[in-house]
């Protein structure tokens, strides 16, 4: 059969002649060399076909683990409708984007024309880590100074009642007046507020931030206030006490078990519990973030090693770590104060740049050791470094990495 | 165009129609049962929809050339569309992918001299994992949205008519094309991973395929 020109194969039949690459060789050659070429052709085409298996299954793995939808779905949505809507329930949904525990989000809300009543979610509790529901407590304070901030860029003015009562009870209403548009800094940093769990630079907070800091601490969250670390010997000592407290943290099975229920490794469980810590969280470095979706997901062990050496990256890194104080620790009302300014701080944060993390290990450890009446190793180290009363602890820096969104569950999703 | 060929390209538009149609059904339903109850149907209903494109593009494309190279990559396009959209509208996919399946049948059947698939197979394999490789990049850049997004289907596109060039005998056009393809979105997505290594693939693939000189083959799958 004649050769036709590649350019007539697209009016070729059926029938005529098709166009084969020239990787079989030359027709002169000998039948070994023919041999030879043919075998060595159809290995590199096995290997390259091994090769695009591969990949294809690694970038199967990439999809299934959201690699290139990063804080995308609906998870995340919340992040992108806080500030539609000027109605009590578009308040909520700024709500629900206040820090919380392991991002437990323990809060459930009724809402109606002039009143947002607040109520804790028991069944979001971290359990052995939080024996006592300090955090809890926090968590809710912090949801109530995002309403409250998110009342008065909406021209209401919100009054604050805390209601006394068990654990179950409405924890706090939010009578919503009438008043002027407040639209505040604190309140524009509400979609940008994400905890940086990254390295931190080495330079050193300038003093006039942490005053201004200081200045959050005010009448509306007292006795709230706030203690700082700054000294080198301070933080080393507050570092030492943080590892250590993560160190018995993970050898507490209970504490490891009760939080690893709350991490989130696969995609699938990001989107469909909107909850919990992910690995977009963790403050790692793109690549490194990549490496750890596409890897099988840890088991608790690996978790917790991970736990305690992330941890003694933070606490090395921390330019400042604040600590919270209030007059009495156990007190709900004093620990939704200490949550407002918990709150307040972090936004703060996040509308200078600054990066912001909480570090709860120490006090989670003299809760667990109350809880089990065991000594309480890590109280009167804490004490000597802060007075009593501590409530919740943060460490503050320049980051290395931006912090990312971390899932929620939007307000419809949230009320009671 | 003869008959074969019309109710080819009549199997792949209704595949095409009925996958567009899953796809938007899905973004508007939102996590239903009939859709496999997926958490993001809005990203996945615009891949089923860009499925239900491809599968109307590779339909028309079979119908307008004879080489069985280009019939062999749109039959391999209809068949993993139509898989692909099993994983990304559930039940509703079914509809579409029975139809590009007939399709993919349909270019399949024709008659041929005993062998010539096996030999069509064999000397098109290089492009076919090209192919392959462009439709990671088709599928993460429609993921990607955006600007990225649109580097990387444009790149998948690009991949494809690396690949036509070269039996055009444009080989430095072609190469040029294939790096155009490869590069920028894997530079955009450095951090992925998966994406600069989808990238090397298809260099290293690609490249070889479209700069090597073709040779004319009988429909036997013998060089003549």
């Amino acid at each position: 059969m004649t050769p036709s020109a590649p350019s007539s194969v697209d009016r070729a039949t059926p029938q005529d002649p098709a166009v084969l690459p020239d990787t079989d060789g030359a027709d002169d050659v000998d039948p070994s060399q023919v041999s030879r070429r043919s075998f060595l052709r159809r290995a590199g085409l096995g290997a390259a076909t091994a090769f695009v298996l591969a990949d294809a299954a690694v970038a199967y793995r990439a999809y299934d683990q959201g690699v290139l939808a990063e804080e995308r779905g609906p998870a995340f949505d919340a992040w992108d409708t806080w500030r539609n809507g000027t109605d009590p329930m578009s308040m909520v949904g700024a709500a629900v984007l206040a820090a919380s525990a392991h991002n437990t989000q323990p809060w459930r809300f009724t809402v109606a024309e002039d009143r947002i009543d607040l109520y804790a979610d028991l069944t979001r509790s971290t359990g052995a880590n939080d024996p006592l529901n300090r955090e809890l407590d926090v968590s809710l304070g912090c949801a109530l100074e995002n309403l409250h901030l998110a009342a008065l860029a909406r021209g209401r003015q919100p009054e604050l009642e805390l209601v006394p009562g068990g654990p179950v009870d409405l924890v706090a209403s939010v009578q919503l007046g009438a008043g002027s548009v407040i639209d505040s800094s604190l309140y524009r940093a509400i979609g940008s507020r994400h905890s940086n769990r990254s390295e931190y630079r080495s330079e050193s907070v300038p003093a006039s931030t942490l005053a201004s800091m200081d200045n959050r601490a005010d009448e509306s969250v007292a006795p709230a206030r706030l203690v700082w670390l700054t000294a080198a010997g301070d933080r080393q000592r507050f570092g030492d006490l943080l590892v250590e407290a993560t160190r018995a943290h993970v050898a507490d099975e209970e504490q490891s078990t009760e939080s690893f229920a709350w991490w989130r490794s696969a995609w699938d469980a990001v989107q469909r519990n909107k909850d919990g810590l992910t690995i977009d969280g963790v403050g790692l470095r793109p690549l490194v973030r990549t490496l750890g979706k596409l890897l099988p997901a840890p088991s608790r062990q690996s978790a917790d090693r991970t736990f305690v050496d992330r941890t003694v990256i933070q606490a090395r890194s921390a330019a400042a770590f604040g600590v919270i104080v209030v007059d009495d620790p156990t007190a709900r009302p004093e620990r939704l104060a200490g949550g407002r300014l918990a709150q307040r701080l972090h936004l703060w944060s996040a509308a200078t740049g600054l990066g912001f993390q909480y570090m709860n290990q120490i006090t989670e450890r003299i809760d667990r050791d109350r809880q089990l009446g065991h000594d309480a190793p890590f109280e009167t180290p804490l004490a000597d470094l802060v007075g009593d009363g501590a409530l919740v602890a943060f460490r503050v820096g320049t980051p290395t990495v931006s912090g990312m969104k971390s899932p929620r569950r939007p307000a419809l999703e949230v009320l009671r | 165009m003869n008959s074969g060929d019309r109710t080819l390209l009549a199997a792949g538009s209704i595949a095409a129609v009925l996958g567009v149609g899953a796809g938007v059904a899905e973004i508007v339903a939102g996590t239903v049962t009939w859709a496999g109850n997926k958490n993001d149907p809005t990203a996945l209903g615009w891949v089923t929809i860009g499925l239900g494109i491809v599968i109307g593009a590779a339909s028309l494309a079979a119908t307008r050339t004879r080489r069985p190279g280009a019939r062999l990559v749109a039959a391999a396009t209809l068949l993993v569309c139509a898989l692909l959209g099993l994983t990304t509208a559930g039940l509703a996919w079914i509809p579409a992918a029975v139809a590009a399946m007939v399709a993919c049948a349909l270019i399949v059947r024709r008659p041929r001299p005993a062998g010539a698939w096996r030999a069509v197979i064999r000397a098109q394999w290089t492009a076919v994992l090209v192919v392959v490789l462009s439709f990671i990049y088709l599928a993460f850049g429609i993921v990607a949205r955006d600007r990225v997004g649109l580097l990387g289907i444009a790149g998948a596109v690009a991949a494809c008519i690396a690949l036509a060039l070269h039996g055009r005998s444009h080989r430095a056009a072609a190469a040029v094309v294939m790096v155009v393809a490869a590069v920028p979105f894997a530079v955009a997505t450095a951090w992925t991973v998966v994406m600069p290594l989808t990238a090397v693939l298809m260099l290293a693939i690609g490249l070889p395929y479209v700069l090597g000189h073709s040779r004319p083959m009988t429909s036997t799958g013998g060089i003549s």
